[in-house]
């Protein structure tokens, strides 16, 4: 089983994310998770979505369809270069009074931090890579975990590669429009 | 974004004006957008939603409406329309199931790449999401079916998604775009700011594809002994016809067509092959499969097409022109892919080969090729496949139309045997006259198909094939076309049963019938009557002439021709579905 972290910047238009994750379920492809917002710019927008794939031509046509949608600017597969991937967990831990200096004393190795502390409960908030929430998922196990929220992930290439090209470009090209059939000055009035 | 038009909302305004923009409701825009897209013929129905479109309808008497008697038939039409002409067809509806009812025909010309625009009205924005009266999510249920969709919020956007909306639908690889406009946004009034450029940062039209690309096709083509050209709807769509064909008659390539891509080539030119595929001539499959070389222009490997995939042209090196990159290894992976636009690519290929000193010879291979089309021609044209003269053969009905109909006529066809009877023997020339729901497989296509054709043509010939079956869905038309006194004709090929599904269970389901008996049927002669149209009855042989021909002459209405063939008659040859097309059942094995 390979999953792979694709991001792809869209025109921030309404139903862009519907669209999106429609494509998935259209032509068969598996989506597990999914995380959109801004960018920098208002009118761009960010969806990094994590799918499982088993063959590159199966990732090919992904990407080549999810490029193939109108509102899709571009689409970058973060999984083939050295990136930075995170994603944020919120997990609720219940925990009596006397063990509670322990574990987050102990959850510090983890970088967890506590967010939100009540008498028999604890909020801990990572953000950090799939594998360190799956081993602090575990090391939680022996406690009493209530609820575990995850989001879905992020990501930029390490170093000076950019993982979109256009992401800084603030002036896209305009298409002159062809005025249908008609000749150019003789445009019927209405 | 443009420094003079900031955009500083979501939804635009991405556009640049000239002029002190004229005040106007969004119904007014609606007509003005289409008028200044040149549209002069739009296929529609009314109802609530879209009323105000409707009231401004009338104050613009460039633009001739077309109410039509089903949504479903105004988007068959508006298609019809698009692929007869290249130019986008545009059809209305209203509201929820005016618009579900055009979901079927968005489909159908997203299938095959038809550039036609669908307007919607929609219920009031501040009752969507309230299951209103007549309310359907059709923007949410355009997404699979359609090139892009738009619901439009503000009145202010509607010029510039309609510039957007036929910008997207006629270039690059065509296809539908749906408008859903909600009944206040048609009522509120604003300023009518047409675009004079748009922004689609996301969209790209394919040019020229490139050079290496194209030497490396070059090069493959050069040291194949064997080469097949492999032409799909996609040379139709880009009209790259003619130069294809000048490519052929000059490198001397053998061609063979999908069902999309019939008339890009003409049928009975000596390098011509036909259609390949799970209907194909023997000879047809045997040359892809024996070939050394595939030359894939505007086609997609679609599974009608390949028959088992792996052992599709398993000989040959695969050259794959087109103009959506993701048709691309989508099915089939190709040794050479080139990105561009059919026509500019094969002007490209022209250009190079007629620099040569020498072309290749392929003259061996067409011979090769030759000697099996003799061995395994398709079955004989006069008998039924029964062998029988007393019957009319559906393949002698197809051959006869071809002749009497002439090189200019135009002919749609439903779905099902008599598509594949057509496909297989009309003697198609020119491209955008053979006109078929060949992706999607859009049973009432026909009817409605040719209508929007004639309106395009008036005064070339337009004959809808179909079956007894397919007819009866969508024949409400025939009132559109009587009221317009369109001259079509409409040739029934009357099994009395659902052909090509009895067929398959014939052939497939060891002769268990399930659910194929149409001997039910209405008096189609009767029923040509009440609706105003001519009806013929053709039983025997010797009338299909004659026939066809008064049918031909009549210029002030439709005809209907009821042509009586035996239930058991068969397509072949047909490759059983996912086997290879060397396995194909040639002989006819039907009862």
């Amino acid at each position: 089983m390979r999953m792979t972290t694709i991001s792809m910047l869209t025109e921030n238009r309404p139903g862009v994310l519907a669209r999106v994750c429609h494509l998935f379920s259209r032509r068969g492809f598996n989506l597990l998770s999914v995380c959109a917002e801004r960018t920098d710019r208002f009118e761009v927008y960010c969806i990094t979505v994590v799918v499982r794939c088993d063959d590159d031509r199966t990732l090919e046509q992904i990407c080549k369809q999810l490029r193939k949608l109108v509102d899709v600017e571009e689409v970058t597969i973060l999984s083939n270069a050295p990136t930075i991937e995170r994603q944020v967990a919120l997990i609720k831990v219940g925990v009596e009074e006397g063990r509670r200096d322990a574990l987050v004393e102990e959850s510090s190795h983890f970088s967890a931090k506590v967010v939100d502390l009540s008498p028999k409960c604890a909020i801990f908030e990572l953000v950090s890579d799939e594998f360190r929430i799956e081993s602090f998922l575990k090391f939680l196990e022996p406690y009493r975990v209530i609820e575990v929220v995850r989001s879905g992930k992020i990501g930029l290439f390490r170093g000076e590669r950019h993982s979109f090209a256009n992401l800084k470009q603030s002036n896209p090209v305009a298409i002159p429009l062809p005025a249908g059939s008609l000749a150019a000055g003789e445009r019927k009035t209405y | 974004m443009n420094p003079q038009n900031p955009a500083t909302d979501i939804n635009g305004p991405r556009i640049e004006v000239g002029s002190t923009p004229k005040e106007m409701t969004g119904a007014e825009m609606v007509i003005q957008s289409l008028l200044d897209e040149g549209v002069d013929l739009v296929f529609g129905y009314p109802g609530g939603a879209i009323m105000p479109v409707y009231d401004s309808i009338l104050d613009a008497p460039q633009i001739r409406h077309i109410l039509v008697r089903h949504e479903q038939g105004a988007s068959h039409m508006a298609d019809g329309y698009a692929r007869a002409s290249g130019k986008v067809g545009v059809c209305i509806a209203t509201s929820g199931p005016g618009a579900t009812n055009l979901v079927t025909g968005l489909a159908t010309a997203c299938m095959d790449s038809s550039p036609i625009v669908a307007i919607t009205g929609q219920v009031p924005t501040g009752l969507i999401g309230t299951d209103a009266f007549q309310e359907a999510d059709v923007y949410g249920l355009s997404f699979s079916i359609t090139k892009h969709s738009y619901l439009i919020r503000r009145t202010i956007d509607i010029p510039r998604v309609f510039a957007e909306a036929f910008y997207i639908a006629r270039t690059g690889r065509p296809g539908p775009v749906l408008i859903d406009i909600p009944k206040d946004v048609q009522k509120q009034k604003g300023p009518y700011l047409r675009p004079e450029k748009i922004y689609l940062p996301g969209y790209e039209v394919p040019g020229k594809p490139s050079d290496e690309d194209l030497d490396r096709a070059v090069a493959a083509i050069l040291s194949s002994q064997r080469p097949v050209l492999y032409v799909g709807g996609g040379a139709i769509a880009s009209d790259a016809g003619p130069i294809i064909d000048e490519f052929v008659n000059l490198t001397g390539i053998p061609i063979t067509t999908t069902l999309m891509g019939l008339g890009a080539f003409p049928r009975y030119h000596e390098y011509s092959l036909g259609m390949l595929g799970m209907h194909g001539a023997l000879y047809t499959n045997k040359a892809v499969n024996e070939a050394d070389l595939l030359i894939a222009a505007g086609a997609r490997f679609d599974d009608r097409v390949t028959g088992k995939k792996d052992t599709f042209a398993r000989r040959a090196k695969i050259i794959h022109f087109d103009a959506d990159p993701a048709e691309h290894s989508k099915n089939v992976t190709a040794h050479v892919t080139a990105t561009g636009d059919l026509r500019l690519a094969f002007e490209a290929l022209l250009e190079r080969f007629r620099a040569m000193k020498s072309l290749p010879d392929f003259s061996g291979w067409r011979k090769t090729i030759e000697s099996w089309k003799n061995i395994h021609p398709l079955p004989y044209i006069k008998k039924d496949s029964h062998g029988s003269e007393n019957n009319i053969s559906p393949r002698y009905i197809i051959e006869e139309l071809g002749r009497l109909a002439g090189p200019d006529a135009y002919i749609t066809t439903d779905v099902g045997q008599h598509q594949m009877w057509a496909a297989q023997y009309y003697p198609c020339a020119k491209p955008r006259h053979f006109i078929t729901s060949g992706g999607l497989g859009t049973m009432g296509f026909g009817l409605p198909a040719a209508i929007g054709v004639k309106f395009k043509f008036p005064d070339q010939p337009v004959i809808s094939i179909s079956g007894d079956g397919s007819i009866q869905m969508n024949i409400q038309e025939l009132t559109t076309a009587v009221t317009h006194k369109l001259g079509i004709v409409v040739a029934i090929l009357d099994n009395q049963a659902l052909g090509m599904v009895r067929q398959w269970q014939d052939l497939f389901h060891g002769r268990r019938f399930s659910a194929i008996d149409l001997s039910d049927n209405p008096d189609f002669v009767k029923l040509a009557e009440a609706y105003g149209a001519a009806g013929e009855d053709v039983t025997r042989p010797e009338q299909v002439t004659g026939a066809l021909e008064r049918a031909l002459s009549r210029i002030d209405g439709p005809t209907i021709l009821r042509f009586r063939i035996r239930t058991q008659e068969g397509v072949f040859p047909i490759v059983p579905a996912g086997q290879s097309n060397e396995n194909a059942i040639g002989e006819d094995q039907c009862e």
